[in-house]
């Protein structure tokens, strides 16, 4: 009777144990098989390694990167294109792009009129477009100093040289262009296509020399590396 | 309801075994947008944040039919106003302050009533939550009654294949804008939000009104030099290319940027006029052309976000770029500057929202409530009015195929102290919600409230008959709100409820 008392116990205990590691099981399985929850800011679950990435370079198998946000892009964008932050963009020339405009589409926050204390969790569709703004009106101020006083330019001195830019002043701001916005070298093959580009802007536009200024800094700009990390 | 097997319905089943979710990460919703959807229906979700206690409008009761009118929410008999051929009471009043707030103000249900009453249902419903986030995301979601999907995340599902931006949440700050825990819809289907009505236009094209932007065939040109050459090649991206984040950018900034830019929506959706703290002009832009018109429906668009937000409601509806919006009233108090006042602080109707909206109840419950009532009632006139005047096509109206649903966390207390004209209130599971829409079972009160307890009871799901003793559950009011939608829920397993559609 005591025996069997223990076997009944054991037995119990083993049932308990059988379910309890069935429930979490399935609980795993509810959970591999989720939507990303985490928010824009936050790390995101690891991703499947990419099995097209080239010899030579290994794919991150978890692949975690996080948008830098609104503020962060800004002010790393001033910085790399020497303009005060809040000479970046505006709309309408009243109202700043990043802080007040599109601040809620680049992932900040508005508790107090707005209620939103926490970043939308997906990027919206509006986040690219507004990324697409700020750049290119970035862009476009740092061009225009550059080409109104060409003595103190910082990137595009020699956009302005009457006789159009050379190939490798066209190569030579591309480097730059890199290096300020994504803080590393240009690979060969990325000078050589932004360099490129000058030729689509001879074609199209009236001014070549200032749309290859502004497009090429707003192409860098708008990289994805530029925006997450 | 018809069963049809459709491309929704399809990714919706997979959905159910967790596997549309991979659909979506790997880029397969561009196809399902390339199907026509040539019938769409609109929802228009207005969050009544705080509790719109129903018997405070539609359902209130008359003090001579109470057997215990002293001591329950019943409005002496001279407040109702009845209306010839409609069960719904309306309540006008006056009042010299809104409870602690020393304004006085007026507020009018029967204008509303008299004009829409054939459009009106209320339906009666015992809610699962007082708590206010989650009493309005089970609202919107039936208790998580289909995957936990949202009504807008349905309605997108169902009509949003060929809009821009389907669902559209022009307010914040509350659960009736939360996305649905179905991760297995298309990307396109969950809300897009939107800050700042007046503002948010410009986000929909990536160089209008940027002064010294390149032409746009340029512009693209460098984009598809960032898209195709720069970003792939590089080592960030191909170490990094396998981020769903990075795919879900790539996506936004690529198909669905196109569709959108290529509709010119920012003339179409800017509601302010040109001025000096609006300078269009000076950046190659204009006001839409509707300005003038939602402008006269929504006066205060520019101190009210709420206003702000229906005004833009109504024209992302008309321009077909969103099959569903969701607008609120905000948190904080709205100061207008009523007609005549010279922008005095405090004016006769200079408030048009108290603090925290209908849970200022806890302060003022009549005052309060008879405020919200009056501004829900006011701004779903505008939006019924400017949709009435809109061809959807072949004679019918745009307002033909809309649904006003008056969303809200819960109901509040039924009880006051004897006799208190005035007085404050927690909340409660018992109220009824109001559907505003030529597709609801109009003109109909479904179940009905006891006068001797202030509390509701619930009907029959096919006529619509009261039944005392019965109760209806927020599964079977998303499902009568989806299926008066023409929204298709094979497989579902939610109810039908017949009685709350106008059409079989």
């Amino acid at each position: 009777m005591f025996l069997d008392l223990r076997f009944r116990r054991a037995l119990g205990h083993a049932l308990i144990a059988l379910v309890a590691l069935s429930a979490l099981t399935a609980c795993h399985e509810e959970q591999a098989s989720a939507p990303d929850p985490t928010p824009m800011a936050e790390p995101e679950p690891a991703a499947e390694p990419d099995p097209e990435v080239p010899q030579g370079i290994v794919a991150s198998h978890k692949a975690r990167v996080k948008f830098k946000g609104g503020e962060r892009y800004a002010r790393d964008l001033a910085a790399a294109l020497e303009l005060p932050r809040d000479q970046l963009c505006s709309e309408l020339g009243l109202y700043d792009c990043v802080g007040e405009v599109h601040r809620i589409s680049l992932g900040g926050v508005e508790p107090y009129e707005l209620g939103i204390d926490e970043p939308l969790p997906v990027a919206p569709v509006s986040a690219a477009i507004a990324v697409d703004r700020v750049a290119l009106s970035a862009c476009t101020r740092r061009v225009e100093a550059d080409l109104a006083d060409p003595g103190a330019a910082v990137i595009f001195a020699a956009l302005a040289a009457a006789d159009g830019p050379k190939r490798a002043d066209l190569e030579a701001i591309a480097a730059d262009l890199v290096d300020r916005v994504l803080r590393r070298d240009a690979t060969p093959a990325e000078i050589a296509s932004i360099a490129d580009f000058y030729a689509e802007a001879e074609a199209d536009a009236e001014s070549p020399a200032r749309a290859f200024g502004q497009l090429s800094c707003f192409a860098v700009a708008t990289m994805l590396e530029a925006l997450f990390y | 309801m018809t069963h049809r097997i459709t491309r929704r319905s399809f990714i919706g089943g997979l959905g159910a075994v967790g596997a549309a979710g991979a659909l979506g990460g790997l880029g397969l919703s561009p196809i399902a947008r390339a199907q026509s959807t040539g019938d769409p229906r609109f929802l228009i979700v207005l969050g009544a944040g705080g509790g719109a206690s129903i018997v405070d409008g539609p359902l209130a009761i008359p003090a001579s039919k109470s057997f215990d009118a002293d001591r329950l929410n019943t409005f002496p008999d001279q407040m109702l106003t009845r209306i010839d051929g409609a069960p719904f009471r309306a309540i006008d009043m006056y009042r010299g302050e809104l409870g602690p707030i020393p304004v006085a103000f007026t507020a009018n249900q029967s204008d509303f009533v008299r004009d829409h009453h054939r459009d009106m249902m209320v339906a009666t419903w015992t809610r699962t939550s007082v708590n206010h986030a989650i009493g309005q995301r089970r609202s919107v979601t039936g208790n998580e009654a289909w995957l936990g999907r949202t009504l807008q995340e349905c309605v997108a599902m169902q009509y949003g294949a060929d809009f821009p931006l389907p669902n559209v949440h022009l307010s914040s700050g509350s659960s009736f804008t939360d996305r649905g825990t179905d991760g297995g819809l298309p990307s396109w289907c969950y809300g897009e939000v939107v800050s700042d009505p007046r503002l948010w236009p410009l986000a929909l094209d990536g160089a209008r009104g940027i002064p010294g932007a390149p032409a746009k065939d340029l512009l693209d040109k460098a984009r598809a030099l960032r898209d195709a050459n720069l970003d792939p090649n590089s080592r960030f991206g191909q170490v990094f290319g396998g981020s769903e984040r990075l795919k879900h950018w790539t996506r936004i900034r690529g198909e669905q940027r196109r569709l959108i830019e290529s509709l010119g929506l920012i003339d179409k959706l800017i509601i302010t006029p040109e001025g000096p703290q609006n300078p269009l002009a000076a950046f190659g832009l204009a006001q839409s052309p509707d300005g003038e018109r939602v402008r006269a429906a929504f006066p205060h668009y520019d101190e009210d976000p709420l206003e702000a937000q229906a005004a833009l409601a109504f024209l992302l509806i008309k321009h077909r770029v969103s099959c569903t919006v969701t607008i609120g009233p905000p948190g904080s108090v709205v100061f207008v500057t009523p007609e005549g006042s010279e922008g005095e602080r405090l004016a006769d109707d200079s408030i048009t929202n108290p603090p925290i909206a209908f849970d200022f109840s806890h302060q003022a419950h009549r005052a309060v409530q008879g405020l919200m009532w009056h501004r829900m009632y006011r701004v779903m006139d505008g939006l019924i009015r400017l949709l009435r005047e809109e061809e959807f096509a072949a004679g019918e109206s745009l307002w033909d195929r809309s649904m006003i649903y008056m969303a809200t966390d819960f109901g509040r207390d039924k009880k006051r102290p004897a006799g208190a004209e005035d007085w404050g209130t927690g909340h409660d599971l018992d109220n009824g919600v109001l559907v505003v829409s030529p597709l609801a079972n109009g003109n109909r009160i479904l179940g009905e409230v006891d006068p001797d307890t202030g509390r509701t009871y619930g009907f029959d799901p096919q006529t619509g008959d009261p039944v005392r003793g019965s109760h209806m559950d927020e599964r079977q009011i998303f499902s009568g709100i989806l299926h008066a939608m023409g929204v298709d829920t094979s497989g579902s397993g939610l109810p039908d409820m017949r009685a709350m559609r106008r059409h079989a």
